[in-house]
């Protein structure tokens, strides 16, 4: 089914709320195994695209997000099921359930999707806990972790099913610059070392220029893509006054 | 015309600035107003505000306006400050009442649609707990004991104290009017048939709408706003099967067992007020109860029950989907998941009596 390396290709992409349109026409496509970044002001829609990626909201007709080679909007239940499970997401706020503790959490998945033995989820949970540096965590609750530990056990969630597409919606937000940093390295290492695709919504300059193999850029105006390229290249981008400013941190 | 304020242009001094607005209107004619700042030695935005609002004014009265004496950090403050008009906002003139029939409109509109949205979302709940049955691992039974435990075990001595207190109360009223006639030992009737028909199904409901309905609202509320929800959905897990039907499914089985309980509370209540009020004993009591009574006024308060205890929850977990941002919006549906629920246990009620009368049951 697939010709090229692509692992998601986006066509056509139109996201409205009721009358207001949000996304008009976003075509892309991202490869096997890079870090893609999505960036943008706030309210472009940066955060409602990946929304519509990982299929907690259906784009309007004629819009195409095809995943592996295998169509998404329009999929019947099973297939799309499928479908999403090749996506693992780490929300802005961690979206850990605040019932469970960080163990049950990560498990939750295996218990449901798989026949792991309870016994082997206990391995599984310990592997990924240590994977992003968590190691001793299961017992605790979500609340009694800081917000970098919070963003690293919902990692270690999205992780468990060793998804082919890992998503970050603002990874860096709300945490201190070393601790972002070292989520931002988190990433690299997953991306460097089990190959994982990774989109990235995110606005932090820093982290963007650190992790990105290439990046779209998204403007509230236009309601699409004004942008896209390598860090490199957006950084010397010539074409478009605010991209340039935005990349060159400039007022 | 020249001012040279002498005191501090700030927010202390504010008073002054009523006093000269209101003045300047017998300045009409003069040629040209200078401000003279060589006496100031400290502003703050109060300045900025006086400046402005004697500018505004000259302008007015073709009065020209100038400012002498202003050191350089002076005037870049007021530079600073200076309101820039915004382009996005364009000033309209509004006509307030237009816009009252208008909201009324809209609120109508959104009531409709909001009574719409209740409706198919109970009705995908009954679709789901029909079919519960049928594939029983599709729930998630492990928080069942949690709300079960929460909704039902837990709420057993308010709704026991409650429905007892409401037994003694029409208890009270009753045996005055009875003793009247003489028909003392029709307190029995009385209290029987209104606790198990109406009062101990209605005020366990009431009850149950705020303990339970609330604490649902406000929970699945938390877990939208904190994107709890979202990642349920991104793990292809069906928020009904994983939040709604554990906590629907606990209500609906814990209502008629509170139900039955509170029955006999409410009948102990009365038996209270009728010994201390009435010449009757409590054999007499209870064997009158025991004519009164029937299966069919016990069945149907359990019944109707089983259908409030549906509602409530279920009407607690619609609202708490309908949570969009923070903690305010969590708080405006968990107060609207109590007013909806008791207002339609209530309306139902009202509809199940007169069906009742109607079907003779």
């Amino acid at each position: 089914m697939k010709e090229n390396d692509n692992i998601i290709e986006v066509r056509n992409l139109s996201v409205s709320y009721g009358k207001m349109s949000i996304l008009e026409n976003v075509n892309f496509d991202i490869k096997q195994g890079e870090i893609f970044v999505i960036v943008g002001g706030s309210g472009c829609g940066k955060s409602t695209l990946l929304r519509q990626l990982i299929g907690l909201e259906t784009p309007n007709k004629g819009s195409s997000i095809l995943v592996n080679g295998v169509e998404l909007i329009g999929a019947k239940k099973d297939a799309r099921r499928k479908i999403l499970q090749s996506f693992g997401v780490m929300f802005q706020s961690g979206g850990l359930f605040a019932s469970m503790t960080v163990g049950e959490n990560i498990g939750l998945l295996l218990e449901s999707y798989t026949k792991v033995t309870k016994k082997r989820i206990d391995d599984f949970i310990d592997l990924n806990l240590s994977a992003v540096g968590l190691r001793g965590f299961e017992n605790f609750i979500p609340s009694e972790l800081s917000g970098g530990m919070k963003k690293r056990a919902a990692i270690a969630r999205a992780l468990v099913m060793n998804p082919d597409i890992l998503c970050f919606d603002e990874p860096s937000s709300g945490l201190d610059p070393v601790t972002a940093a070292s989520i931002d390295q988190l990433i690299k290492d997953i991306n460097a070392s089990i190959k994982t695709t990774m989109i990235v919504v995110t606005h932090d300059l820093a982290s963007i220029l650190n992790i990105s193999d290439s990046i779209i850029m998204l403007d509230k105006s236009k309601k699409g893509i004004i942008a896209k390229g390598t860090p490199e290249e957006l950084k010397n981008y010539k074409d478009n006054e605010y991209v340039y400013k935005f990349f060159n941190r400039i007022a | 015309m020249e001012l040279k304020p002498i005191f501090d242009l700030t927010l202390q001094n504010a008073k002054t600035y009523n006093q000269f607005i209101q003045n300047f209107k017998y300045l009409k004619g003069k040629s040209a107003f200078v401000l003279n700042l060589s006496e100031v030695k400290s502003y703050d935005s109060f300045f900025v505000v006086l400046t402005l609002a004697i500018q505004n004014e000259c302008e007015k009265l073709n009065i020209k306006f100038e400012i002498i004496n202003i050191d350089e950090q002076m005037s870049h403050y007021l530079k600073v400050l200076t309101p820039k008009t915004n382009p996005l906002i364009i000033s309209q003139k509004r006509n307030y009442f237009i816009e009252y029939i208008e909201n009324i409109g809209k609120m109508v509109a959104e009531m409709i649609s909001d009574a719409m949205k209740l409706v198919e979302f109970l009705g995908n709940l009954i679709l789901k707990l029909i079919i519960l049955p049928f594939r029983p691992t599709k729930m998630r039974w492990k928080d069942f004991p949690h709300h079960f435990l929460q909704a039902g075990v837990n709420a057993v001595p308010i709704t026991l104290l409650i429905v007892f207190l409401i037994g003694l109360i029409s208890g009270y009223q009753g045996a005055l009017q009875l003793s009247k006639f003489g028909a003392d030992i029709f307190i029995a009737d009385l209290i029987g048939i209104s606790i198990t028909r109406e009062l101990a199904p209605l005020m366990t409901a009431i009850l149950v709408a705020g303990r339970s309905g609330a604490a649902f609202a406000a929970e699945i509320g938390t877990m939208k706003v904190s994107e709890e929800v979202d990642a349920l959905n991104s793990m292809s897990f069906d928020y009904m099967n994983f939040l709604v039907l554990p906590r629907v499914l606990a209500v609906v089985i814990a209502m008629p067992i509170l139900v039955l309980i509170t029955d006999i509370a409410g009948i102990a209540g009365g038996l209270v007020a009728a010994l201390s009020t009435l010449e009757i004993t409590v054999t007499g009591y209870i064997n009158q109860l025991n004519r009164a009574i029937t299966f069919f006024d016990v069945f149907t308060g359990i019944g109707k029950s089983i259908f409030f205890g549906f509602l409530i929850s279920g009407i607690g977990c619609f609202r708490g989907m309908q949570v969009r941002g923070g903690a305010e919006s969590v708080g405006k549906y968990t107060t609207a998941s109590v007013v909806t629920g008791i207002f339609l246990i209530i309306v139902f009620d009202a509809l199940f009596t007169y069906l009742f009368q109607i079907l003779g049951i």
